[in-house]
């Protein structure tokens, strides 16, 4: 029977409700996720520019807006705010209004806030580009641009927040938890944290300290939950199950809620503010890894047995790495807040190595599991090409890995003890260092090829040239005319 | 479709608005109470500030009262004779090993 | 598994008060079917190895929390270990210096922040400002040299057959004995003036003393060579013995 959340034998009434609430958003969507994957590729392209002024600064001449020191920002806020958070949005409105089951009536809002939310963001690149950058990691845009930049979130949030209050009916997925979740966390952690560190006129080591929770609370309370409320809808959905144990995905959720806005403050182990300030942090950063396991545990009981499935369907796979990303994330994490650790690596890349695995290993994945499953069925074609797919999975894996290794850890490490050697200079714990930048910079070379065939996939689904077919593209060849979908032809994606 | 009884202009009305209060609820308390909460604080930095320009300001009154004021146009005509006297003299020697 | 014609609201979730449990195993006609657990929707077992991994996380955080010591004890903000200690026997060491050489090193660095913008870097005055190189005054008696810099001096005095008639500030207020004693000895011992002697730490000590006995007082040059034209007490030390050359003190040569 439909009616219940987790049947999945779909009634001809109720595909065509989808249908409709798919066709309200296929303008707003397809935008964010497009322009979205436009902005990974230039954060990409600069990565690459950025880990090789890092070893060879006269890579590209001498240009004052290729310097490390705006290249690296430049990177790290297209990441954020240019690719992020607009697959956070894409997903987030198409996600609850599913859930929901209510058609969008506010597109047009939503569209305009999005190029309006490009237009703030490109502002800020060309402005950290030409020098004008706040310089707070993470925070990087000049500070005209907070305002703005909250104001078209909240144009395009709120129509989220309002599908959910006249859903149709009282039960509450575990995905819409998270997704309301993040849309009202993320006010709060953006507008804390931009008051705190460019309006207010209070302590620098305030500032330092709000900058640094920032950075954690973004990740932890938006991207988390966007991510998760992602998986827990392609899992169940995909797979054909209920989600396995709700009440612990409800738990999992307060404990986060309660444990994540802790953390962030332990990368100023030392510096001199209050003690109490790293060490909770540390200790909240630790613990956040016990929500994370109960998620990643009710996520793998639902998907026990259902290994073909998951190599099967690219959403799947895509969505499942980004789980183990999500747990990577958090273990890494709590192994890198222990103060023994951080006596080590706080001076070192593993903050940076962490925020990418975190970034791109858990949250882009997701977010890519989440795409290759709506495209098609906002678009009504599927996707054209297998292969890209495939190229996309296996370089993006390769690549995270490899930037685990080299930035997260070891290369952190071996920096981090080289330079705990004060007899030694300075320059020879760079020559430590050195090999680890050398291979991030070809790793990030191998992600951007990676992303650019993605993009150039989904550009291609846009311009709407995918198949058109009633056969999904799936990652593997079993197609017959016997088969559950019947003749290759027929335009009716569910 | 199917009626929903939940779905009332009222509702989407209020949750707008609400959604939109609860956006920007803590930026509207934090508003509220720091701006209070840092006014008549006395940091330490212009604590030390106030000690310095106090030393600096006794030092200035001193220079100025001791300086014999002159007639610029004498004192480059006495400063330029000086110099004319003097002889020129080494002055990148290399410090003593 | 309750049937519903009720197309607004989903079904309860199975297994509730309406639900006869008999009519609900109908269909599962085996003994083993119908002894099965009904594993109620949304709350399956969950593995201890869940919780007992959850129990070591939340150990290892609590651990964390314990070794923030202090955390709001603001007197004890460094935390013990946090602060790196110089090992015994490790460390960087300085060699020993020959005396001369380190007393002039570092009383060049002194001299060239205090005292080149007035007295030039080559010791050759200016209008208004005596010269050093060459200066009886520099060469003469060292209690004399050492209270010009530590007091001040005004007044009319006669520098090189030159007379001058300014005011100095007492600039060397705030040097350490160990900036005195090199300042002093490099200015007796450059640009031609060959003193050949050491102003010693010990005896900067005994002069910036003696400075703060007199007080503030700038003096001139007539008080200074009635009350102060003797040497500075303390024990001369050989120009060619071995200094730590930051300290300027004696030391022994590393074996």
């Amino acid at each position: 029977m439909e009616s219940a959340p987790d049947s999945h034998i779909p009634s001809a009434e109720h595909g065509k409700q989808r249908a409709l609430i798919d066709h309200s958003l296929r303008h707003p969507v397809m935008f964010f996720f497009t322009s979205g994957a436009a902005w990974l590729a230039v954060s990409l392209v600069l990565a690459m520019i950025a880990t090789m002024k890092a070893h060879s600064p006269d890579f590209l001449g001498n240009c004052s807006a290729l310097n490390y020191g705006r290249v690296f920002p430049a990177h790290l806020n297209t990441l954020i705010y240019g690719w992020g958070l607009q697959a956070a949005f894409g997903v987030a409105i198409w996600l609850m209004a599913r859930l929901s089951r209510q058609e969008s009536r506010s597109s047009v809002a939503i569209l305009v806030a999005g190029h309006v939310w490009n237009v703030l963001v490109a502002l800020g690149t060309i402005c950290i580009l030409a020098g004008k950058g706040s310089g707070i990691y993470w925070m990087d845009f000049p500070e005209f641009i907070w305002a703005p930049m909250l104001a078209t979130y909240a144009a395009i949030a709120i129509w989220s927040m309002i599908h959910f209050r006249v859903r149709r009916w009282q039960h509450i997925y575990v995905s819409q938890w998270f997704l309301l979740g993040a849309i009202i966390w993320f006010p709060w952690v953006f507008l804390a944290a931009n008051l705190f560190v460019h309006v207010f006129d209070i302590h620098p080591l305030m500032v330092t300290a709000s900058a640094a929770w920032f950075r954690s609370a973004l990740m932890l309370l938006f991207f988390v939950p966007i991510g998760v409320a992602a998986a827990f809808y392609l899992v169940p959905k995909i797979t054909g199950r209920a989600v396995y144990n709700y009440s612990l995905s409800q738990v999992a959720f307060w404990l986060l809620a309660g444990l994540a806005p802790w953390a962030g403050m332990q990368v100023l182990m030392g510096a001199p503010i209050p003690t109490f300030m790293p060490f909770t942090s540390a200790a909240a950063t630790i613990a956040v890894v016990i929500p994370v396991l109960a998620l990643t545990v009710s996520l793998f009981k639902t998907l026990k047995g259902k290994a073909q499935t998951v190599a099967h369907s690219p959403s799947l796979r895509f969505t499942v790495a980004g789980v183990i990303g999500l747990l990577s994330y958090a273990i890494f994490g709590a192994f890198l807040a222990r103060p023994d650790m951080i006596a080590i690596t706080q001076f070192t890349s593993a903050g940076y190595g962490l925020d990418i695995v975190g970034l791109y290993g858990f949250f882009s994945l997701t977010m890519f599991g989440a795409i290759y499953f709506i495209v098609p069925r906002i678009t009504r074609r599927e996707w054209i090409s297998r292969r890209m797919i495939r190229w996309h999975f296996w370089l993006s894996i390769y690549g995270v890995l490899t930037l685990l290794g080299c930035i997260a850890l070891f290369g952190s490490i071996s920096q981090g003890v080289a330079q705990q050697d004060w007899e030694q200079p300075w320059y020879s714990a760079f020559m430590a260092t050195r090999p680890f930048l050398i291979a991030t910079s070809i790793v990030w070379g191998f992600m951007l090829l990676s992303n650019v065939f993605f993009l150039f996939h989904l550009t291609l689904m846009w311009l709407r040239l995918g198949r058109r077919s009633n056969h999904p593209t799936l990652l593997t060849h079993d197609h017959s005319a016997t088969g559950p979908h019947g003749r290759e032809g027929l335009i009716d994606n569910n | 479709m199917d009626s929903n009884p939940r779905d009332t202009f009222f509702r989407r009305f209020s949750t707008f608005w609400f959604g939109l209060g609860l956006f920007v609820a803590f930026g509207i308390l934090a508003v509220v109470i720091v701006p209070c909460s840092v006014c008549g604080k006395v940091d330490a930095e212009d604590k030390n500030a106030e000690r310095r320009m106090k030393v600096n300001q006794e030092v200035n009154a001193a220079e100025e009262a001791a300086l014999k004021e002159a007639n610029p146009t004498t004192a480059f005509d006495k400063v330029g004779a000086e110099l004319l006297k003097q002889k020129p003299s080494a002055s990148d020697k290399p410090a003593a090993q | 598994m309750s049937d519903t014609n009720n197309n607004s609201f989903p079904d309860k979730p199975d297994l509730d008060e309406t639900t006869n449990v008999t009519d609900a195993h109908t269909g599962l006609n085996s003994p083993a079917a119908r002894e099965k657990r009904l594993k109620e929707e949304g709350l399956e077992p969950l593995s201890l190895w869940v919780i007992i991994g959850s129990a070591i996380v939340l150990l290892i955080a609590g651990g964390v929390i314990g070794a923030g010591g202090h955390m709001f004890d603001y007197q004890k903000s460094a935390p013990v270990k946090y602060v790196r200690a110089v090992q015994p026997g490790g460390g960087a060491v300085d060699k020993p210096v020959e005396a001369m050489e380190a007393f002039m090193r570092k009383g060049e660095q002194v001299y060239s922040t205090k005292c080149a913008s007035c007295h030039q870097p080559n010791g050759a005055g200016g209008t208004g400002i005596p010269p050093l190189a060459g200066s009886e005054w520099v060469t003469g008696h060292t209690q004399t040299l050492a209270l010009i810099p530590l007091n001040g001096i005004n007044g009319p005095i006669e520098v090189a057959g030159k007379s001058y008639d300014g005011v100095m500030a007492a600039m060397g207020q705030g040097l350490s004995p160990a900036e005195l004693a090199a300042l002093l000895t490099y200015v007796r011992n450059a640009w031609g003036n060959d003193s050949g002697d050491i102003i010693s730490v010990d005896m900067a000590k005994e002069a910036i003393a003696l400075s703060n006995t007199i007080g503030a007082k700038s003096f001139t040059a007539a008080e200074l060579q009635a009350d102060h034209a003797v040497a500075l007490p303390g024990e001369a030390l050989d120009p060619t013995s071995l200094v730590n050359k930051r300290t300027l003190v004696p030391e022994k040569a590393a074996e």
